[in-house]
């Protein structure tokens, strides 16, 4: 009687602790997303009625050819950012935990453009990346190579919200430090012992324990990568020619200057299935990639 | 083809008609107690502004005139200076029922906010107060109708000219342009002005905007259409139109000219000194006289005429929209009446020229500015000129916003060397996608 009094009592307690946190849930996340779905099988501009049209945004969308390009161009970037942000961080994160003099502020260098805001940064890189008044050009212009016209040139744009982006790698470089720093340090000790060499040393130590931390920074930056959306609009607007028409851009000029409510639920739904079938391969994968032993 | 402002009358009789008006307004003002009695009239309205702060301060100055007449009314201003963020507030704010009792409304919008019923129609209103549209630049009222009806009053008309800087031609030997002149004599004149190869250059002969509705007015002096006559259909893939944007391409290749993505993000290379020339709006010259100061000397000249021998000045403004959610009509139509007549409108606009006075009675007050020592004899008075004898009397279509965004994310594209006819028929293609759901019900 006491026990199930008190289990009862201590249930209710947490309900009520978990309450404000649910409450939220439904409203603002579980509630839109629900009606967004019911949205995308409507025609809708927001100020008509709903019109039920069944699958026709759904059909509308694999004939778009905006669409189409905005998966494009959000999966290239996606797919180079995310390799060479993974590599760069993780080089540079192993440089940084070297125990030599400065590397304190040298850190904090690395880690300050990570502090900026998004608008910030793609105002400075439009002026670093200008075809002709371009700093980058400038110090291109020493080793010969012509000017380039990076965010107004269709071949160059994407490229250029890549190299921008990896600017900002100190995110990364401080997970992968963290990362880094917990692995015991007895365990290299034993491999030098054992005559490893350095690269023996990462391939079997540090590759392996840093697997869930890479893991981690896969998978966060995969669900950002497939949404980016302030640096091109800031910058390109989606041009030139829909070079850097990322899907985001594509979902907001759907919803806020077309008004096509009922379309972009659409969008917005495909969005949500891509990352979520492509989160969970990585997730299948990881099972087998992923070394949890010593975490 | 698109009807033009009336050639007939002279800039003499415009500014005649346009004086007579404002004496009538100005006896009308005097008539005892007509308008100096103070209203019992009440209400709160909110009233959003897109604009900078110099203008805010403005509008500051107008709601404490009103509040004069109307102390009862409390009006609260809000200013989003960013026009991306303004409307997307405006926007979400139409869709959620929430807009402000009256805001900012481009001559883009008046029809697709009139087509969404988000604006209060005006015709009944302005019967019952007795008031017509003599008073408005006529190619404005068709720009801020929508199905007969007036969706907005105006604030300010806009139209561009070439603002050039006399230094640098001075300096370059060139004689300054004049009134008469060509695409072919700009270009000309730009190809002066030169300073190092394409793609290593710093300066320029002209510089081109790039936005649709100010190209809609090139392109019409090349001999081309953008949209069909009843503004239902994109119609701008068309040779006289491919000609343009080829002659264009071919003169930024050139490196006589450049547009805006090519120079310097966040600096007016006007200012700078790296072009001679710019396509600039009337909104502009009172950002010039400040930026400028004494760095050089500078005037504006007309745009020059296009293969047709039209100058063909497309317009485009500003006006004040109610919403269809106001909870005091009455109010809000008492206040737009208020901001938008002749004394509203000469704070506004014609005492600092920003821009064209969407009123007629207010130019003869932005005559008297424009001819003031602060502008040292500048031709500003082409604005005005250009929009009684070239600009054309057209109206936006209801996809505008659609037309505008298929355009900015190719025309930069075509500038930079992509074909201009296949860059044209993609335009059209989204356009018309666009338009279709607009009429896909009737």
């Amino acid at each position: 009687m006491f026990n199930s009094d008190l289990l009862r009592r201590e249930a209710i307690q947490g309900y009520l602790f978990i309450l404000p946190w649910f409450v939220g849930f439904v409203v603002f996340t579980a509630g839109p997303l629900t009606a967004a779905l019911g949205f995308s099988f409507t025609d809708w501009n927001g100020v008509s009625a709903l019109e039920w049209i069944g699958f026709e945004n759904y059909i509308q969308l694999s004939q778009d050819s905006r669409f189409w390009q905005s998966l494009k161009v959000t999966l290239v970037f996606t797919f180079f950012y995310l390799i060479l942000n993974l590599i760069i961080g993780f080089a540079l994160a192993l440089v940084m935990n070297q125990p030599a003099p400065g590397m304190r502020l040298f850190r904090t260098i690395y880690y300050l453009p990570a502090v900026l805001s998004g608008v910030a940064v793609a105002v400075l890189w439009s002026f670093l990346f200008h075809r002709e008044f371009g700093a980058l050009n400038w110090l291109l212009g020493f080793i010969g190579i012509k000017r380039i016209g990076w965010i107004v040139s269709e071949s160059w744009a994407l490229p250029s919200i890549i190299i921008m982006e990896l600017w900002r790698v100190g995110s990364t470089i401080i997970i992968f430090l963290a990362g880094l720093q917990g692995i015991p340090p007895e365990l290299y000790e034993a491999a030098e012992v054992d005559g490893a060499n350095r690269r023996w040393r990462l391939w079997s130590i540090t590759i392996p324990l840093m697997s869930p931390t890479i893991f981690f920074v896969l998978i966060v930056g995969f669900i950002n990568s497939m949404q980016v959306f302030t640096q091109a609009y800031i910058m390109t607007r989606g041009g030139p020619n829909y070079a850097t028409f990322f899907y985001s851009i594509n979902l907001y000029q759907t919803t806020f200057r077309e008004l096509r409510l009922g379309y972009a639920s659409a969008q917005a739904g495909v969005l949500f299935v891509i990352i979520f079938i492509i989160t969970l391969c990585i997730l299948w994968v990881s099972r087998y990639r992923v070394n949890y032993e010593l975490v | 083809m698109y009807r033009r402002n009336p050639g007939g009358l002279s800039r003499r009789d415009f500014l005649k008609s346009a004086g007579a008006m404002a004496g009538g307004l100005a006896a009308s003002s005097a008539l005892p107690f007509a308008s100096l009695a103070q209203s019992d009239m009440s209400g709160a309205l909110q009233w959003n502004t897109n604009h900078n702060t110099l203008s805010v301060n403005d509008f500051k100055i107008v709601i404490e005139n009103f509040n004069e007449e109307y102390p009862n009314i409390d009006i609260n201003l809000i200013n989003s200076g960013d026009a991306s963020l303004y409307y997307t507030q405006i926007n979400t704010a139409g869709v959620g029922g929430t807009l402000p009792d009256l805001f900012y409304v481009r001559s883009f919008d008046a029809a697709p906010f009139g087509a969404r019923g988000w604006i209060t129609p005006l015709n009944d209103l302005m019967e019952r107060d007795g008031m017509d549209l003599s008073d408005f630049w006529p190619a404005q009222v068709a720009q801020n109708s929508y199905q007969g009806q007036l969706m907005t009053l105006p604030y300010d008309f806009s139209n561009v000219a070439i603002y050039y800087n006399k230094t640098m031609f001075d300096e370059v030997g060139v004689p300054y342009p004049t009134n008469d002149w060509t695409w072919d004599d700009c270009f000309e004149i730009a190809a002066a002005f030169k300073d190092g190869e394409p793609g290593d250059q710093t300066r320029w002969g002209v510089e081109l905007w790039t936005w649709a509705w100010m190209m809609m007015g090139l392109l019409h002096a090349g001999g081309g259409a953008t949209f069909s006559e009843d503004n239902r259909s994109c119609i701008v893939n068309n040779p006289e139109n491919v000609a343009t944007l080829k002659r264009i391409q071919e003169e930024i290749a050139a490196g006589n000219a450049v547009h805006r993505g090519m120079t310097p993000a966040g600096l007016d290379p006007f200012l700078t000194g790296n072009i001679a020339m710019e396509v600039q709006g009337s909104w502009s010259a009172f950002y010039m006289l400040d930026g400028i100061g004494d760095s050089f000397e500078w005037d504006i000249v007309k745009l020059p005429r296009g293969s047709t021998g039209l100058t063909s000045v497309s317009a485009a403004g500003g006006a004040w929209g109610i919403a269809t959610n106001t909870e005091d009509l009455d109010v809000a139509w008492e206040f737009c009446k208020y901001i938008t007549n002749t004394e509203s409108t000469n704070i506004l606009i014609s005492n600092n020229l920003r821009s064209v006075p969407g009123r007629l009675s207010s130019v003869p007050r932005w005559e008297e500015v424009a001819g003031t020592d602060i502008w040292k004899g500048r031709y500003v008075q082409v604005f005005p000129e250009q929009m009684l004898n070239d600009a054309i009397n057209w109206s936006y279509p209801v996809f505008m916003g659609e037309y505008d965004a298929a355009w900015n994310a190719r025309i930069i594209g075509v500038f930079e060397g992509n074909d201009p006819e296949e860059a044209l028929a993609q335009i059209e293609e989204e356009a018309n996608a666009a338009a279709a759901r607009y009429f896909e019900d009737e």
